[in-house]
C-alpha cells in the first residue's frame, strides 16, 4: 500500500516535470518565433513608419519603451543589435529634453538671483546630460557591435541603404554622446577618443546620398578636434558650409543641428542665431523630405532648444510661440510712417 | 552751540555721503555683469567650460553676475584679458606667470610629485594668510583647479633613463621657456608647439618626446605616436594647473577669498578625473621609473628650477614654499638637506 502510494507520486512528480518542462520549451519556441517575427517586422515596417512621422513625443516614448522589450528577444534569438542603435538614440531625446527644461530653470535662477534654484537646476541638468549620453553611447556601442569599430582603414560593407542610415545614427549618437557626456561632467563615463574615430568612418558614407549629414559631421568633429583632420588642407569650415547646402536641398535639416553646435561650441551666438533664423525660413519655404520627417522634427526640437536657450538668457522666458527664428533684440525694418504726412 | 552742532550736522552728512558713496562703489562693482573668459581648447562644448559653469553659478552667491564667452586659443583669451575684453579669465599655471609669477611657479617643473603634495601647496596659498601673495599688480588669482600630472610620451620605450633622450626631439609649448630649458638639460632637442601642435607632431614622428596630462591621450589618440614600441613615463613632470584671475579693481573686496576658498572645494572632483584618465590608459603604456632614476630626474629639474629663479622666470617665494612641503612629505630626500635648497 505504502510502495503504492509512492510509486503513485513518483510518477505524479515525473509527470507534473515533463509536462511543465513541455510547456516551457513550447513556449520557448513560440517565444523565438515571435521575436523572430517582429524583429524584422520593426526593422522593416516599424522604423520607416517612425521616421515619416514627426511626432517627437511618439518616437521618444517607442525608444525608452521598446528597446528593453525588444532586447528581451535577444536572450532566445539573434539579439536586435541593429535596431536598438536606432531604439537607444530615440530614446535619448526624452531624457535631453528634460536636461534642456532644467538648462532653462537654471537660467532663470540665475536671472533672478536665486543661487541654490540655479544650483539644483545645474544638478538635474547634468543628470540628465548623463543618462542622455549613456543612451547614445549604446547606441553608438550596437554600432560596434553591427559594424565593427570605427575609425580602421576600412570602412563596413553595406548590405542595403537601411544599414547606411543606421550607421549615421550610430555615429550621430556617439559624438552626441562625448558632447553630452563632458558637458554631465563625464557622468556616463563615454571615451573621448570615439570622436576622432567617428569622424574618419563618416566619409564611409556618401555625404550627397545622406543629406550633407556625413561631411557635417566630420566638421564638427574636427572643428572641436583639428588634430584628428587627415590632412591640414581641409577646411572645416568650407565642408560644413558645402554639407549644409546639401541637406536643405534634399529637404533634410539634420545638418543645421550640427553646425549650430560648431558656432555654439565657438562661443559664435550670432552663428547659432543665423543657424536658427535659416532653419524657421527654410522649413516655410522648401518641403521637407516625406520620408524623413521625424529626423527634420528632431532638428526643430534641437534649434528651438538653443532658441529658448538665449531667449531666457535675455528675458527670462523662451522663444514666443510661432516665433522661431525671432530674437528679442531684432529691429523692425519697417520705416515708421511720419503721423504729419497723414494729416 | 549752534556752530558745534552744525560743524557735527556736517561731519554726519559727510561721512553719511562718503558711505553712500562706499557702498554706490561697491553695488557698482558687485551689480555690473562681468564678462568671464573661458579657455577650454575643446571650446564651449569642453569640459573646462562644463567647470567654469558650476564657478559661475557659484559666482551668483558673491553677487557676481558673469557672462562667459568661449575661447579655443589660450594665448588670445590671455590678451583679451590684458586688454581688458575680459573681466576674469581661466588660463594655465604656464600662461599665468605673466599676471602673477608667484601663483604661475605652481606649474614649474617637477616641484609637485604628488597629488597629495598638490593639496597641501593649493591649501596653503589659499588660505586668508597667502591673500597678498595672490595679488600683483592690477591682477589677482582668484582660483585654482587641477588639471592633471603631466607625464613624458616617448615613441621608443629604451628611453628610460635621464641620458636617454639625449638628441631626441621633444614638442614644448611655445609660451613656457622654462620647458625649453629643461629639455637642453635633458639633451634634447626642443621643437616650440602649439597644444594642438605638440600632438600631431608626435603622431606623425616629427618628435620623440611629447608631454600632457592624461586628459590629452584619447582626445588627441596618443596611442597613434606611442605605437609600436613607445611608452609613457610614470613620472609627473609637473602639476598643470588651471587658474582663474581677475582684474582687482572690477570685483568687490573679499571676492578674492571666497572664490579661492570655492575652489579649494572643488579639489578632490577635479584629481578624481586627471586620476580617472590615467587609469583609463591602458597599462602596457606606461612605463615605471626605478627610484635610481626617479632621483636623477629630480635633481635634474631641481636644478633646473633653481637656474630659472636665478633667471627670473620662476619666484623663489613659491619654489621654497613648495621645497618645504615636498620635505614635509618626504624629509628623508636627498634635496631637504642639500646646500643650495630653492
Amino acid at each position: 500500500m505504502k510502495l503504492g502510494l509512492v510509486k503513485s507520486l513518483k510518477l505524479g512528480v515525473v509527470t507534473l516535470l515533463f509536462a511543465t518542462h513541455m510547456s516551457l520549451s513550447g513556449c520557448v519556441i513560440l517565444y523565438k518565433t515571435v521575436g523572430d517575427i517582429l524583429i524584422p517586422f520593426a526593422e522593416t515596417q516599424t522604423v520607416p513608419e517612425l521616421l515619416a512621422s514627426d511626432d517627437l513625443a511618439s518616437a521618444c516614448a517607442i525608444g525608452e519603451a521598446f528597446q528593453p522589450f525588444m532586447s528581451s528577444f535577444g536572450r532566445i534569438t539573434t539579439p536586435p543589435d541593429e535596431l536598438n542603435i536606432l531604439l537607444y538614440y530615440m530614446g535619448s531625446g526624452c531624457t535631453e529634453e528634460k536636461a534642456w527644461e532644467q538648462d532653462l530653470r537654471y537660467l532663470r535662477a540665475i536671472k533672478m538671483g536665486n543661487v541654490a534654484e540655479a544650483q539644483d537646476a545645474r544638478i538635474l541638468q547634468k543628470r540628465y546630460l548623463g543618462a542622455t549620453a549613456s543612451r547614445r553611447y549604446k547606441s553608438y556601442q550596437k554600432l560596434v557591435t553591427v559594424f565593427g569599430e570605427p575609425g580602421g582603414t576600412t570602412c563596413p560593407k553595406f548590405s542595403n541603404r537601411d544599414e547606411e542610415f543606421v550607421y549615421l545614427i550610430g555615429l550621430l549618437a556617439g559624438v552626441q554622446a562625448v558632447i553630452n557626456d563632458v558637458a554631465s561632467g563625464g557622468i556616463a563615463g563615454v571615451p573621448q577618443g570615439i570622436a576622432p574615430m567617428i569622424g574618419r568612418s563618416a566619409g564611409c558614407l556618401d555625404s550627397d546620398v545622406w543629406w550633407g549629414a556625413p561631411g557635417a559631421l566630420q566638421a564638427a568633429v574636427w572643428t572641436m578636434l583639428p588634430t584628428s583632420k587627415p590632412n591640414d588642407q581641409i577646411d572645416t569650415g568650407k565642408l560644413l558650409q558645402f554639407s549644409v547646402e546639401i541637406g536643405l536641398r534634399q529637404g533634410v535639416r539634420l545638418v543645421q543641428i550640427l553646425e549650430a553646435v560648431v558656432y555654439q561650441g565657438e562661443g559664435d551666438t550670432e552663428g547659432v542665431k543665423r543657424v536658427i533664423r535659416r532653419f524657421a525660413h527654410v522649413s516655410k519655404t522648401v518641403p521637407g523630405n516625406p520620408k524623413a520627417a521625424l529626423i527634420n522634427a528632431i532638428a526643430r526640437a534641437n534649434l528651438t532648444a538653443m532658441s529658448d536657450s538665449l531667449w531666457t538668457e535675455a528675458t527670462g522666458k523662451r522663444t514666443p510661440v510661432g516665433g522661431l527664428g525671432t530674437f528679442w533684440d531684432d529691429r523692425k525694418k519697417e520705416k515708421i510712417i511720419d503721423i504729419d504726412d497723414l494729416l | 552751540m549752534s556752530v558745534l552742532t552744525k560743524s557735527v550736522k556736517q561731519m554726519i552728512a559727510g561721512v553719511a555721503i562718503g558711505a553712500a558713496l562706499a557702498v554706490a562703489s561697491s553695488v557698482s562693482v558687485a551689480g555690473t555683469p562681468k564678462t568671464l573668459c573661458v579657455w577650454d581648447p575643446l571650446g564651449a562644448n569642453g569640459p573646462i567650460y562644463s567647470r567654469m559653469k558650476d564657478y559661475v553659478t557659484e559666482a551668483v552667491a558673491w553677487g557676481i553676475d558673469f557672462t562667459m564667452k568661449p575661447y579655443i586659443d589660450e594665448r588670445v583669451a590671455a590678451e583679451d584679458f590684458k586688454s581688458g575684453l575680459c573681466d576674469a579669465v581661466n588660463v594655465t599655471g604656464m600662461r599665468s606667470r605673466q599676471f602673477n609669477s608667484f601663483a604661475g611657479t605652481l606649474d614649474s617643473i617637477g616641484a609637485v610629485p604628488s597629488y597629495g603634495v598638490l593639496e597641501e601647496v593649493l591649501k596653503t596659498i589659499s588660505s586668508v594668510k597667502a591673500a597678498k601673495l595672490m595679488k600683483q599688480g592690477p591682477y589677482e588669482v582668484v582660483g585654482f583647479i587641477p588639471a592633471g600630472a603631466v607625464f613624458m610620451f616617448v615613441n621608443d620605450r629604451s628611453m628610460q633613463t635621464v641620458g636617454d633622450m639625449s638628441g631626441k626631439k621633444m614638442a614644448v609649448l611655445e609660451n613656457d621657456p622654462a620647458q625649453v630649458i629643461v629639455v637642453s638639460n635633458l639633451g634634447a632637442s626642443p621643437v616650440a608647439s602649439s597644444i594642438a601642435g605638440m600632438y600631431s607632431k608626435f603622431n606623425n614622428g616629427s618628435v620623440d618626446i611629447t608631454n600632457g596630462p592624461a586628459l590629452v591621450y584619447e582626445a588627441f589618440e596618443l596611442y597613434k605616436g606611442l605605437e609600436p614600441g613607445g611608452g609613457i613615463i610614470r613620472f609627473p613632470l609637473l602639476q598643470l594647473t588651471l587658474q582663474i584671475l581677475v582684474k582687482t579693481e572690477n570685483f568687490p573686496e573679499g571676492y578674492g577669498q571666497r572664490s579661492r576658498d570655492y575652489t579649494l572645494t572643488q579639489f578632490d572632483i577635479a584629481v578624481k578625473v586627471a586620476t580617472d584618465a590615467e587609469n583609463g590608459i591602458d597599462k602596457k603604456w606606461w612605463m615605471e621609473v626605478p627610484e635610481d632614476d626617479q632621483n636623477k630626474y629630480s635633481e635634474l629639474l631641481r636644478l633646473s628650477r633653481i637656474s630659472l629663479r636665478d633667471d627670473g622666470i620662476y619666484d623663489g617665494k613659491m619654489l621654497k614654499i613648495l621645497r618645504k612641503l615636498r620635505c614635509r612629505a618626504e624629509p628623508e630626500m636627498s634635496e631637504c638637506t642639500a646646500a643650495n635648497k630653492e
